[in-house]
């Protein structure tokens, strides 16, 4: 039971950094911007279908962790001398003094953690871990297994996981790019704010600087030619343009 | 939204498909830097057909604009039926 809720803490953790790694790479988004409510809406189909599948390896997989397991004491029992395996040796005991009828609770801790660091020391590291694999094959292979589940009920389909997932990180995805773009545009807004003080002369020095000659004329006949304030012009110019440059300028 | 075949449709013109491509690619893009990209693949491609391509991408909802007081720093972004549609019609993001 122990191992179960281990398991499933594990597959919970495993969820939260495929969601994010997913959302992120695929959005090109900042971390900040990829937190949004699509993205807690995928994560929890993710913890659905992870923890369901967890449940299920520990199901199919728990019998061999435990006959492993036995198996593997009783080859301990039969390589260990008879003395250390129980105590009814009777050379053994001749030349010991008698021994207490009851052990102390000193005695059976001694014993049990020798019991368990002598099991332990024979035990495969695969086998020490069993909530580690219940969860690793649960969410791994989660992949292969539920998303490949299409229910189909009259000829339609009602239960296509895959699309469901596919749906939610869509969602996720789309959420954190309107995101990222929003928190860009508000920056460039503003340092367009900002520059929008400045004298012409000063813009116009900065734009020469960023952008270069050609960009300046470009700006002042795009705002000549459409009647546009040549300041914003070549504000938002900057700003888009060039907003590591001129994020720093102060007015 | 499920992408219908209507929108599948519209995304396998060669020119919608290209600014498609072009926004998918980049998440996000600005009017100017999306005009310079797509001519540089197709140099028939001008901004008013570019324009045009973008309201047919608005109006079937595959992707958003962010407007500003110019046209070059309109900003597009994909959005979720524009993720799914590109999955469906196999344009690699």
């Amino acid at each position: 039971m122990e191992d179960l809720v281990i398991a499933v803490a594990l597959a919970t953790v495993f969820s939260v950094l495929i969601c994010c790694i997913e959302v992120k790479s695929s959005s090109k988004a900042g971390f900040r911007e990829c937190l949004t409510g699509a993205a807690v809406l995928y994560l929890l189909v993710l913890l659905v279908g992870n923890v369901a599948t967890t449940l299920l390896a520990a199901a199919t997989t728990g019998e061999f962790f435990v006959d492993t397991a036995t198996s593997t004491s009783a080859n301990t029992a039969q390589i260990l001398p008879p003395a250390t395996v129980a105590g009814n040796d009777q050379s053994t005991e001749k030349s010991l003094p008698a021994a207490p009828t009851e052990p102390t609770s000193s005695d059976k801790k001694t014993l049990n953690s020798s019991k368990t660091s002598k099991s332990q020391a024979t035990e495969p590291l695969v086998l020490r871990f069993p909530w580690f694999w219940y969860a690793f094959l649960g969410v791994f292979g989660f992949e292969a297994l539920l998303q490949n589940i299409n229910v189909t009920f009259f000829g339609q389909g009602v239960l296509a996981i895959s699309d469901w997932i596919s749906k939610a990180r869509d969602g996720a995805v789309a959420a954190a790019i309107e995101s990222q773009t929003n928190t860009a545009d508000q920056g460039v807004q503003s340092v367009v704010k900002k520059l929008k003080g400045l004298p012409e002369a000063d813009l116009n020095a900065y734009v020469l600087n960023a952008l270069g000659k050609d960009r300046l004329s470009e700006l002042q006949a795009a705002a000549q030619a459409t009647g546009a304030d040549t300041c914003l012009t070549k504000a938002l110019a900057l700003a888009y343009e060039a907003y590591d440059k001129v994020a720093a300028i102060q007015t | 939204m499920a992408v219908d075949p209507i929108t599948l449709a519209l995304l396998a013109a060669p020119v919608v498909r290209l600014v498609f491509e072009r926004v998918l690619k980049n998440r996000s893009i600005r009017f100017g830097d999306l005009i310079k990209q797509v001519e540089q693949v197709d140099p028939n491609v001008d901004r008013r057909q570019a324009k045009a391509t973008l309201d047919q991408l608005q109006n079937a909802h595959l992707i958003k604009e962010k407007g500003s007081a110019l046209e070059d720093f309109n900003t597009y972004y994909v959005t979720a039926d524009g993720l799914e549609a590109s999955r469906k019609a196999g344009i690699r993001s």
